[in-house]
């Protein structure tokens, strides 16, 4: 078990490696100079030759890509280039808002979305099943921020049940709600069809006709050993759309105005700061190969062929 | 070839397929037929009849600067399906090509290829195609629907190589290679059709999903630039307007949302078409 994780933890090596590198090459490439950028169009040339050089922008590609590589060795980020700030602190100052939503909308999503497709997998063909997979269908087809608006329109304005944005104080969940709901949508709609399609395929197995066997009734059989076995492939949607949730929260919480790293991210694109840009992105992508790892992990606590087979 | 004909009939049958393929058809006509079906000129403005609610003359209202929100939606879905499909194509031209060398040479350059693949995946691609169209100075479709295709086209790439992998164990690919044909034909003849079939679903879905970031990414203003009627740019247009005149926004979205769910369903119904085939034929 622990040379699996190891051998995992190996491997994701390379490709952060591979990532970061990807991230500094096409921020290079691009065209669009930062400096001018900085300065904006009235910038006169003396000024930019300055800022040039302290920021290192003068070198040549690899002496910068080497200094890039070892500043994020060291934990380094960078410093914005509008705020006068190090990267590391704006985006950790902003990682609980970002965490505290996400953790609420995957809970939802979790809860929601697996309920959803065991009661599909369980009344198949029926009215049911039907309308979880409309629904589903229709969760992944909407747009996270037209939903957020609108989810915010008829529930802040019109029906005025809860606030319209915003973080509020830190223990409220009413400014949570909004934003929760509408980011976890579209993960419900992919849970709670993978729960249905890979229950539906386990039900037909041996190993519950043994449970039937057993004397257990009909539903119970299947939530008890059909879910256990069902969990790989859940396990699995989860975890490759975790990428969406991130992508999903920097809607949200650009249109809740919620002060998370995703609305940093989209303000530091907006202000074309690029260090923030970078950092962000490294970030993201870091949590995103853990969350994988975690997945990978999981599924030897799941599924025991998967450690023995190693 | 007798898999398109067998399709075309399975296809008639698949009620989900069809929906979509209806959405999809319909959507197609409406870009291509904009200008005969659009009541007004989605570009011009006309303050005197700026943020009408819907009426007779203008079904959907009208926007701040008094242009017809229907027309414009027309137009949009002309921008929606470019990127779209688009993207898509620009990411299976990568992904096939990288997916079929992988799974026909093996060894390191599978692996070299297979990782870099991961790399990509890794990256939250809305927020990596956001960060590149941004440094752009100027964002614009063309360079959307480039970003977006060379982003995506690690899913294609895994999907391909699985496919062709599981493809080349079975026998007509022996027989085929007994019978002597070269490597290249036996990659493109015999082993590329069969693969395809997992990668039309795939495609299909990540159509879908492009009309998604390209809103996103239209909402942001890193899009389709204004006058330009992009569904995403007219929810950000309307968003001052939210309360009081909400059509604004809720018409271009729910036309993406449409969109989007006719890809999807299609994708769905290809999917459900093309598996049970493949597993008869497997045991046939």
């Amino acid at each position: 078990m622990y040379r699996y994780i190891l051998k995992r933890l190996v491997l994701t090596v390379p490709v952060l490696f591979g990532i970061a590198t990807m991230v500094f090459v096409l921020m290079f490439v691009i065209p669009g100079d930062p400096v001018r950028l900085l300065m904006g169009q009235h910038g006169d040339p003396d000024t930019e030759a300055v800022i040039r050089e302290e920021l290192g922008l003068d070198r040549p590609f690899h002496v910068q890509y080497v200094r890039f590589l070892g500043r994020l060795l060291r934990g380094d980020l960078g410093r914005s280039y509008r705020q006068r700030r190090d990267v590391k602190e704006i985006l950790f100052e902003r990682l609980p808002a970002t965490l505290k939503l996400g953790t609420a909308a995957l809970g939802l999503a979790v809860l929601i979305g697996i309920t959803a497709g065991v009661l599909a997998a369980l009344n198949r063909n029926k009215p049911v099943d039907g309308a979880v997979m409309v629904a589903s269908l229709i969760g992944i087809s909407t747009p996270v921020f037209w939903l957020g608006l609108m989810l915010m329109l008829v529930f802040a304005a019109r029906l005025k049940w809860l606030p319209v944005a915003g973080y509020g104080t830190a223990g409220d969940l009413r400014h949570l709600a909004l934003p929760a709901v509408s980011l976890s949508m579209v993960y419900i709609g992919y849970i709670a069809r993978m729960t249905r399609s890979s229950l539906l395929e386990v039900i037909g197995m041996e190993f519950l006709r043994t449970a039937r066997a057993k004397g257990l009734g009909p539903r119970a059989a299947v939530v008890k050993h059909g879910l256990k076995n069902a969990l790989i492939p859940i396990v699995t949607v989860i975890g490759l759309n975790f990428a969406g949730l991130l992508g999903g929260a920097v809607a949200t919480e650009t249109v809740f105005a919620w002060p998370g790293i995703g609305r940093a991210m989209v303000d530091a694109i907006r202000m074309r700061d690029v260090p923030v840009i970078e950092g962000g992105v490294i970030l993201l992508s870091l949590s995103f190969v853990f969350i994988n790892l975690l997945v990978d992990i999981s599924y030897c606590a799941i599924d025991p062929r998967v450690k023995l087979e190693e | 070839m007798g898999l398109i004909r067998e399709s075309w009939q399975q296809l008639r049958k698949n009620k989900v397929a069809l929906a979509g393929a209806l959405i999809v058809v319909l959507l197609v006509v409406v870009a291509a037929l904009a200008p005969a079906i659009a009541p007004f000129d989605p570009y011009e403005a006309n303050l005197e009849e700026a943020l009408e609610s819907p009426s007779g003359r203008h079904v959907m209202g009208t926007d701040y600067l008094g242009r017809d929100i229907f027309s414009r939606i027309v137009y949009g879905a002309r921008i929606s399906l470019q990127v779209g499909i688009l993207a898509e194509m620009i990411s299976l031209a990568i992904g096939i090509f990288v997916g079929a060398i992988a799974a026909h040479y093996r060894g390191w350059v599978d692996q070299t290829l297979m990782r870099v693949a991961d790399m990509f995946f890794a990256f939250p691609t809305a927020l990596l195609a956001m960060a590149v169209i941004a440094v752009f100075e100027e964002p614009s479709i063309t360079k959307i629907f480039i970003v977006l295709g060379i982003v995506n086209w690690a899913g294609i790439a895994r999907l391909v190589r699985g496919s062709i992998l599981s493809v080349k164990e079975r026998e007509f690919a022996e027989a085929a290679r007994a019978l002597g044909v070269r490597p290249r034909r036996l990659i493109a003849r015999h082993l590329l059709p069969n693969a395809l079939a997992p990668v039309f679903v795939a495609a299909t879905i990540g159509v879908a999903g492009n009309i998604l970031t390209e809103a996103w990414l239209s909402f942001l203003g890193l899009g389709a630039q204004a006058p330009l009627a992009s569904w995403g740019s007219m929810i950000t247009a309307g968003q001052p307007f939210i309360y009081t005149k909400p059509w604004i926004c809720l018409c271009p979205g729910l036309a993406i949302v449409i969109t989007v769910l006719g890809f999807n369903l299609f994708g769905d119904g290809l999917r459900d078409i093309l598996d049970p085939r493949l597993k008869r034929a497997a045991s046939g």
